[in-house]
């Protein structure tokens, strides 16, 4: 698997989801508008990535689920 | 708030994301509003060959009545309650196929804009007063001050949001703008909306971006993010630029209150200012599609300083001339820049990240597209009348339907405006930030001015 933003847990590129995680940001503009392409948000960072680029803390996103699995 | 908690607070599951591929072209509200604008163009043109009136009824709205008393207004509704039900259930079903396609939930959706369609009822019904004009009852203005008090004084439940959709209904207002949009003007008066946004655009972001980096000292970032949002268009240019920088969450959502706070000062500010300075229409037109951040902003803007100048298609022509086609167009150039000034220039660290010139295509508002598809085959198709029959049966019959339509989108878009925008959830911001952005602010207005007025004036004065 290529280690990249959008195979990873941290990655948040739901148009729904980014619109509530930046409040006011629909009001004169829209995360489902073709200008964001397909940028998304890193939680971990908290800043804007491009689904392609990569990062050396980089965690797949099954690890997420069998982390939530054993607690 | 995290973005997890986000998501539990909307209560859905987080999607993978969108691809920049074919899935846009449903994924994608600016194809939604292609399809949509378009199909609706395709509509009235076989509707009106076949000598069908239904678009015509259906396109009702009480703008134009002119009523004196309110016993006149409500005969009106209550002449036309089943047309009026017609027509909303078309546009639920438009918006709301569209809207659950792209991921919104229908249980939040239909009821947001039933509300929606209501209050826009009601706009519409203040503005068809005899006497608005009077006392400045723009529908724009009416409508967006109506939505802020409403979303800043009544509790709505946050859900409601979800058929506000302010950019949705702007681009299928623009799209539908093309239809009655001669491509003839678009190529005679285009080249010189192109050449007053790329000055007003590099000078609009050089100056924030100095000023906010050379003389407060702010992160570089922040200021590239909040130097395109004022020289482009506001918070779509700032999300753009956002990932090319690998900007934080806090730096948009910065540039969010800025844009939003400004922009609405603007709306106010602009057409009073011009007609006080008597101004022509074309050229207050062209100066709010300078100076304004937003397109959704300065259509109600420019749309308010129409009615007042009497002249509103005229305004929203060099509106959109200088905005939606100059400027909007610099999105993916600067997106481009800046995702190459970072990476060459700014990162340590690999982050895999290579700048392509395709960012240009992938953050192009492609509603703009829509736009021209919708100007030229609508130019082509009345081509064949003679200016007699154009004014006796065109326009009566196919142009004016598709402009009522494109004044209810702007309604559902500048009520959306107020019924957002809750200043409690803006985000403070520091002084150094502010003066910033509002030194930019100030060369973008005044050079605005000089170039509307002074240096293309004869140009946009001519503009029919």
């Amino acid at each position: 698997m290529t280690p990249v933003c959008a195979r990873c847990r941290s990655f948040v590129g739901d148009a729904a989801a980014l619109e509530r995680a930046v409040p006011g940001l629909k009001i004169l503009s829209s995360a489902y508008g073709s200008v964001r392409a397909d940028t998304g948000l890193c939680e971990r960072h908290g800043s804007f990535v491009t689904p392609s680029q990569t990062c050396p803390e980089f965690q797949p996103m099954h690890a997420a689920g069998r982390e939530q699995a054993g607690t | 708030m995290t973005t997890k908690e986000a998501w539990d607070e909307g209560g859905e599951e987080p999607r993978a994301p969108e691809a920049k591929g074919w899935k846009a072209l449903y994924l994608k509200e600016d194809w939604w509003a292609i399809w949509l604008g378009l199909g609706l163009m395709i509509v009235a043109v076989i509707l009106f060959s076949g000598g069908s009136t239904v678009l015509k009824t259906l396109a009702i709205n009480p703008g134009g009545l002119k009523w004196q008393t309110f016993g006149q207004l409500m005969g009106h509704f209550q002449a036309n309650a089943g047309t009026y039900l017609t027509q909303f259930v078309c546009w639920l079903v438009l918006f709301g196929v569209s809207a659950r396609i792209m991921g919104i939930k229908l249980s939040q959706f239909i009821p947001s804009f039933i509300v929606l369609y209501v209050l826009s009822m009601v706009m519409f019904g203040i503005a068809g007063w005899a006497n608005a004009a009077k006392f400045n009852l723009e529908a724009p203005l009416v409508a967006l001050v109506i939505g802020l008090i409403i979303a800043n004084v009544v509790p709505l439940p946050k859900w409601l949001d979800a058929g506000f959709r302010v950019e949705y209904f702007i681009k299928l207002g623009i799209v539908l703008l093309g239809a009655t949009f001669p491509i003839t003007l678009v190529v005679t008066a285009g080249p010189v909306a192109i050449a007053q946004a790329t000055i007003i655009s590099l000078v609009t972001c050089l100056v924030i971006f100095f000023v906010g980096t050379r003389v407060f000292g702010l992160d570089k970032r922040l200021c590239a993010v909040l130097g395109v949002g004022g020289a482009v268009c506001g918070v779509s240019a700032s999300m753009a630029i956002a990932a090319s920088v690998n900007a934080k969450k806090e730096d948009l959502y910065t540039s969010v209150t800025l844009v939003v706070v400004w922009a609405l000062v603007m709306i106010i500010f602009l057409p009073f200012v011009a007609r006080a300075m008597g101004l022509g229409a074309g050229v207050a037109g062209a100066w709010i599609g300078t100076s304004e951040f937003a397109d959704a902003a300065g259509f109600a803007a420019a749309s308010t300083y129409g009615k007042m100048a009497g002249n509103e298609e005229v305004a929203i022509k060099a509106f959109t001339l200088m905005k939606v086609i100059g400027r909007d167009l610099w999105i993916g150039i600067w997106s481009f820049v800046f995702a190459l000034i970072a990476t060459v220039m700014w990162e340590k660290a690999e982050t895999g990240r290579k700048p392509e010139a395709m960012e240009i295509w992938w953050r192009f508002p492609k509603f703009v597209i829509g736009f021209f598809v919708a100007s030229i085959l609508m130019t082509i198709i009345t081509s064949s009348y003679s200016a007699a029959d154009f004014n006796s049966q065109v326009r009566p019959n196919l142009i004016l339907p598709l402009v009522s339509l494109r004044t209810w989108a702007f309604i559902f878009c500048f009520l959306s405006i107020g019924l957002t925008t809750r200043f409690r959830e803006l985000k403070g911001v520091t002084m150094k930030t502010f003066s910033a952005f509002t030194a930019g602010v100030i060369v973008n207005v005044i050079l605005g001015y000089l170039l509307s007025v002074h240096v293309f004036g004869d140009h946009w004065s001519a503009l029919k």
